[in-house]
């Protein structure tokens, strides 16, 4: 079921965030594919079973931690969780697959040696 | 002699109890000297830095003016219910709520009686919340606007940091257009903002028909409804409304309203707008049937910020409230799985014979 081809999975309801991570990560030579919903991104994640997924922490009517609750296994994907607003998000954070929060605006060359790191095979 | 006592014991119980009571009442005869007052009132006196004890008169104690000739009034058979004022002595402000009522004894006036209540830690504690909610919105607005702006600026940065990276001037010039849009997006976002926190600087007041200001909107929209094959109606109730207030800023009202019933409709279907007058007041009803709001979200809907759309401000509806409510109306919401009724009132100016 799982595509090994598939990397990183993009879930962001901004078109303009996730423009300018797609360009990152096709600078970086990094496979991904992008949802616009939660909904749509627990179905690319538990169909794709990427390593890591990156994903936005307000979609509209789901939250980025719903999609992370979605996912199937946890253990395989882990995820950068970004968001334009940080406060008291820690507490929340219990029990997820969350590799690193970052804070939009955020630096593209950060975020790649955060998807780097997650994609190391001893990581 | 035995009467006597009975009379004692009558005063004291009745003096104990006086004692026991958080407000202030001080009793004067009809010439306004004082007859008795409570522990309470010596209390919110001496916190006013009048000591009683010395005192024989009302007009000794240097009340408020209003207070005093209130009592005054009352002995001579005037009633003062639940007065308010704030009093300003030795640098302390207090806030006192009062009551000043005559004193009928065997169908003669005999005084009267001035109760007093502190309510200075009421007031202050109401005027703290109100801060503290005040804070909070502001702290939730502004929490809404960092979301939003942030985007545009996280893709702002990564292309100056791809700009950085590429020589090719084709792929540099695409950069810098994308670049300028996400700068006009950030612009937009504010503006919005600001529409929805100002009150627009010069409003033009004009009697408006509700009906061609609805039609204008019905007009703007319907090409966007046939592609989605939903019907749009206009069924006015007469008299039809006119109403007082911006027409520019209605439509926009209205154009926010619309464009969320054809969003909940994109596999097609019907918008009803009906209008009409009751008495004073003016209606307007935008009825889809769309796939409804969610009961989870429908206490959400007029919050800036909030969208369950993929491109949405979540400013729509706040923006429409805010002008229906500077208009004097207001907006009512009804949503179930078959759709959803927005209900706009607003005060009429209703006409009889219309044509």
């Amino acid at each position: 079921m799982s595509s090994p081809s598939v990397q990183v999975v993009i879930v962001d309801d901004d078109s303009s965030v996730r423009w300018i991570i797609e360009q990152s990560l096709d600078l970086a030579g990094i496979s991904y594919v992008s949802a616009a919903t939660g909904a749509q991104g627990i179905e690319l994640i538990n169909l794709h079973r990427p390593p890591l997924a990156i994903v936005d922490l307000k979609l509209g009517a789901m939250s980025g931690l719903d999609v992370l609750r979605g996912i199937a296994c946890p253990r395989q994907t882990k995820a950068l969780l970004i968001t334009g607003y940080a406060s008291s998000l820690r507490d929340q954070l219990k029990d997820l697959p969350v590799l690193a929060v970052m804070e939009k605006p955020f630096d593209i060359q950060d975020l790649l040696r955060v998807v780097e790191e997650a994609l190391r095979p001893s990581a | 002699m035995y009467s006597e006592k009975v009379n004692q014991l009558v005063k004291r119980r009745v003096t104990e109890i006086l004692d026991s009571i958080r407000h202030g009442v001080v009793v004067v005869d009809g010439k306004g000297m004082l007859l008795y007052a409570n522990k309470a009132a010596a209390g919110i006196l001496q916190k006013m830095g009048i000591p009683l004890a010395d005192k024989r008169n009302i007009a000794e104690l240097g009340l408020n003016r209003e207070m005093e000739r209130a009592v005054q009034e009352a002995a001579a058979g005037a009633s003062f219910h639940k007065q308010q004022c704030q009093v300003n002595c030795n640098g302390v402000s207090m806030h006192l709520s009062w009551d000043a009522v005559p004193i009928v004894a065997g169908g003669r006036k005999a005084g009267a009686i001035l109760l007093v209540e502190d309510e200075t830690e009421a007031v202050a504690m109401a005027r703290q919340l109100k801060e503290w909610e005040r804070l909070a919105a502001a702290g939730e607005a502004v929490a809404g606007l960092a979301h939003e702006i942030r985007n545009p600026m996280a893709a702002a940065q990564g292309i100056l940091q791809l700009l950085d990276l590429t020589d090719d001037n084709e792929q540099r010039k695409k950069l810098m257009a994308r670049f300028s849009r996400e700068l006009d997006r950030m612009n937009d976002i504010l503006t919005n903002y600001i529409d929805l926190i100002q009150p627009p600087a010069e409003e033009e007041v004009e009697l408006i028909d509700v009906l061609e200001v609805t039609k204008s909107v019905v007009a703007l929209i319907e090409g966007e409804a046939a592609l989605y094959n939903i019907g749009v109606s206009i069924r006015p109730v007469q008299p039809v409304p006119r109403v007082l207030g911006d027409p520019g800023l209605l439509k926009q009202a209205f154009l926010n309203i619309v464009k969320n019933a054809i969003e909940a409709m994109t596999e097609g279907g019907a918008l009803r707008i009906s209008m009409g007058c009751a008495g004073a007041q003016a209606w307007v009803e935008f009825k889809d049937n769309g796939s409804g709001i969610p009961p989870e979200h429908q206490d959400n809907v007029f919050r800036p910020f909030f969208t369950t759309k993929v491109a949405g401000t979540g400013l729509g509806l706040a923006l429409s409230r805010r002008i229906v409510r500077g208009m004097g109306g207001e907006i009512k919401i009804s949503s179930s799985q078959l759709g959803t009724v927005v209900t706009v009132y607003l005060p009429a100016i209703c006409q009889d014979v219309w044509r």
